[in-house]
């Protein structure tokens, strides 16, 4: 992942937040809102650059910690984890098919579910009823259909980039 | 020597060539391991308490907030514009110079009647204020958790608007929360729904005492209510006033559901909180003494006079001294209202 298209993914990042935190929770119910920055980091988990895919984890959970009330640390812990995890996973298996990327993502989000109501505990924070089984079933499961949506589109995005600054780039 | 030297070489170089890789990833490991060990200190050291903003949070939040406030804006005018003007479409084609006078007017009709409502709420807001005698700062919300709905929400009046961290923040209709963290011209609020959040309250028929605590959802969890306390369904629970943040009768909801069981020494009591948490627009900041560990706040804050001619966002004038935190001039809302 070459430095701008790191620049570009933050940026995409804090946009998709401030939209979340503004007009989707007035348009749509928030516990079906798909994880957009979870689908994101694994697209720069399965790509190459290990380096500003890390960055790029620290700095969403960075931000997804400054625009929401769960404690400091919280996503910063959550994604850098997911990042490492999805970057583990791509050294034992093939992840290059879609369908293997949604499932991934669908079972990140899960994940990330149960780690930040597992910190929460760790924190004394009880799990809020907001996220019940159900929930996050449906939230992951709309994750991983917009795998289908956006993985096309950055991968689309990176090689335009690659072509202008003359780099070779490895898809998705 | 030399042969010293070749036996040397001859060991060394392949031994670094099969060691090489392993040195690398055990490199990476490491790395690794560092990064997640100082983002889990990062969270244990923000666990028990609210995070203190730095130069950084402050820098991303100046450029986040403002950018929430421009999109929730425009989302409200367009969802206007929409209700009141595409909608008509249909309507326009039978007679258009007709429909779009009517439409023009409807427009204004709603710009009008948003006014009214809004003027009704800011007045119920005054006379709130009155009531408990304290100075208020009213605010408009401009964006919501974007995890979840009932967990904090981010309002538009910040230190530089004397609004500091653990202020209480109410509606006429009741309790939303207080002040998480306050910065310029913006600030979050950690709303009484949200499960970090602990309120003192009485049921007002039977001056039973109990905890109230957010469930992360549309209701509340009243805690410590002994099994023997007499409560019962459609029972108004208010503040008690004894936590020193909230002034004592303010409406937190009202009792939805309760159990008791013979076994338990506490009745699990859920209470249907009195201001809707995903409908709030405006709120009104009541001034109060703040937590002695936020010196952030306090260095942040600017206790001068409110900005003119911001729709009776002003402190009012009837409460001048009688609470903790008192701006240094503060403007009659008369004199800016009209």
């Amino acid at each position: 992942m070459s430095l701008r298209t790191f620049f570009l993914l933050l940026g995409v990042g804090w946009l998709i937040l401030v939209l979340q935190s503004t007009v989707v929770s007035y348009t749509t119910y928030s516990i079906l809102q798909p994880d957009m920055l979870l689908i994101i980091l694994v697209y720069a988990g399965i790509r190459r650059g290990k380096v500003n895919g890390a960055g790029l984890a620290l700095s969403y959970g960075y931000l997804v910690d400054l625009f929401s009330g769960r404690p400091f640390g919280t996503y910063l812990f959550l994604y850098v984890c997911l990042f490492f995890l999805v970057r583990l996973l791509g050294m034992r298996l093939l992840l290059q098919t879609r369908a293997v990327q949604m499932l991934l993502v669908a079972m990140l989000s899960v994940l990330i579910e149960a780690g930040a109501a597992g910190l929460g505990r760790l924190a004394s924070i009880p799990s809020p009823l907001e996220f019940t089984p159900a929930s996050v079933v449906a939230r992951a499961a709309s994750s991983a259909a917009v795998v289908l949506l956006l993985f096309p589109l950055l991968s689309r995005v990176e090689s335009s980039l690659a072509r202008r600054t003359g780099t070779i780039q490895v898809s998705a | 020597m030399r042969l010293k030297n070749a036996a040397a070489w001859y060991i060394w170089a392949p031994m670094s060539i099969l060691f090489r890789p392993l040195r690398r990833r055990r490199r990476r490991l490491v790395l690794a391991l560092l990064l997640l060990g100082a983002t889990l200190l990062v969270f244990l050291a923000n666990a028990k308490g609210p995070h203190e903003l730095n130069a950084v949070d402050r820098a991303v939040l100046k450029l986040s907030a403002p950018a929430q406030r421009a999109v929730t804006v425009a989302f409200r005018r367009a969802a206007t514009v929409w209700h009141t003007y595409v909608a008509l479409v249909g309507v326009r084609q039978e007679n258009d110079r007709l429909a779009r006078e009517v439409a023009v007017l409807r427009e204004r009709l709603e710009e009008l009647h948003e006014v009214e409502l809004e003027n009704k709420r800011l007045r119920k807001l005054l006379d709130f204020s009155e009531q408990h005698g304290r100075p208020m700062y009213t605010a408009r919300v401009v964006g919501y958790d974007p995890i979840s709905r009932y967990r904090t929400i981010r309002i538009d009046r910040g230190t530089e608007g004397n609004v500091l961290r653990g202020m209480p923040v109410v509606t006429s209709a009741g309790v939303v929360g207080r002040v998480l963290r306050s910065w310029s011209n913006y600030a979050d609020v950690l709303l009484v729904t949200d499960p970090q959040s602990g309120v003192d309250a009485l049921i007002q028929r039977t001056r039973a005492r109990g905890t109230v605590e957010g469930l992360g959802a549309a209701s509340l969890r009243l805690k410590y209510l002994l099994r023997l306390d007499e409560v019962r369904p459609g029972d108004l629970v208010v503040t008690s006033g004894l936590d020193s943040i909230f002034p004592p009768g303010l409406a937190i909801g009202t009792v939805s559901s309760l159990r008791r069981r013979a076994s338990d020494v506490f009745q699990e009591v859920r209470i249907a909180p009195a201001v809707d948490m995903s409908r709030i627009e405006e709120v009104a900041v009541l001034a109060t003494l703040p937590p002695p560990d936020g010196p952030e706040d306090i260095e942040g804050c600017q206790c001068g006079p409110a900005e003119p001619g911001d729709g009776g966002r002003q402190a009012s004038p009837f409460f001048e001294g009688a609470g903790r935190v008192i701006p240094k001039t503060v403007t009659p809302i008369s004199e800016t209202s009209e």
